[in-house]
């Protein structure tokens, strides 16, 4: 799974602590996901979702072989 | 390559062992059980001196403010540090045991004793440090008392799907490892026991019923869910 987490986190001028705190997550959450070592769950992405407001498929994005 | 350095390492710890488990039962190790204890004790300083090191580090880098990228490197430093605090605390905690139980089984010096069992209660007091550096680190967080009854359950409780999923790696990397040492243990236990004509069939025995509870454990949590 990719995300745009560090892009968006650009455009909002958000570092990931403060992301992390937004979306009620730890850093390392925020790091897992960046660096594509983690799938969030439901919340988690409905959270961070809400934090860009963006929805979660501008957000998260699966290659075709994942689905 | 990888395959050749591992074959290599594998190779010089058989060495090691084999010439540990050979030379161990002449060496009389009670003859030198008060150095080696006294040892133990300096190295057990030694790292509960570094681990108060960190404590005070840690702490200062939580007073302090930073912005933009530099406090995300901090928190990252933070994380590693209060790791390695942890790791330093932990192996103290088990050093000092060791050095305990040499104290009391070879050795027999009331004074080595006494030090062992003051270092042990230090080690134990730098445990609630640790669980006292917690909250400052995470101020956010219900991080629950050590006294509490339930405190493992509600610390992972605390903890977030990122933080659980880095744990559970951690911890399913460890129980293979523990699988694998306590057999290489429990062969090394009882070649000693054979080349020595020292028995450690009671150290065997526990060895394996260690075995069979952690494991046990494991796949019974692993079962009924």
């Amino acid at each position: 799974m990719r995300s745009r987490l560090k892009e968006l986190r650009a455009r909002d001028g958000l570092n990931q602590t403060q992301l992390a705190k937004m979306a009620k997550v730890s850093r390392q959450t925020i790091s897992l996901i960046e660096r594509e070592e983690f799938v969030p769950s439901l919340l988690i992405a409905v959270r961070i979702s809400r934090v860009f407001n963006e929805p979660i498929e501008n957000i998260f994005f699966f290659e075709e072989d994942e689905l | 390559m990888k395959t050749l350095k591992q074959l290599l390492i594998g190779g010089v710890v058989g060495f090691v062992g084999v010439l540990l488990l050979l030379t161990l039962p002449s060496l009389h190790v009670e003859k030198y059980a008060n150095i080696i204890v006294i040892g133990l004790f300096v190295v057990v300083a030694i790292l509960l001196g570094v681990s108060l090191l960190f404590h005070i580090q840690i702490k200062k880098l939580s007073g302090m403010e930073f912005h933009g990228d530099e406090e995300d490197e901090v928190d990252v430093i933070k994380y590693r540090k209060f790791n390695d605090y942890s790791l330093l605390i932990q192996s103290s905690s088990v050093i000092v045991l060791l050095a305990l139980c040499f104290a009391l089984i070879a050795s027999k010096n009331i004074v080595l004793i006494i030090i062992g069992i003051i270092l042990s209660l230090v080690s134990y007091l730098f445990t609630f440090f640790m669980m006292h550096l917690m909250k400052v680190v995470h101020p956010e967080r219900n991080i629950p008392e050590i006294s509490d009854p339930k405190f493992t359950e509600k610390l992972l409780d605390e903890a977030d799907d990122g933080e659980k999923y880095i744990i559970m790696h951690g911890l399913y990397k460890s129980h293979n490892l523990l699988n694998s040492i306590l057999v290489f243990a429990i062969v090394g236990s009882t070649i000693y026991s054979l080349v020595s004509e020292h028995s450690q069939l009671f150290s065997v025995i526990l060895m394996a019923l260690v075995l069979l509870i952690v494991n046990g454990k494991y796949l019974l949590s692993v079962r009924n869910k």
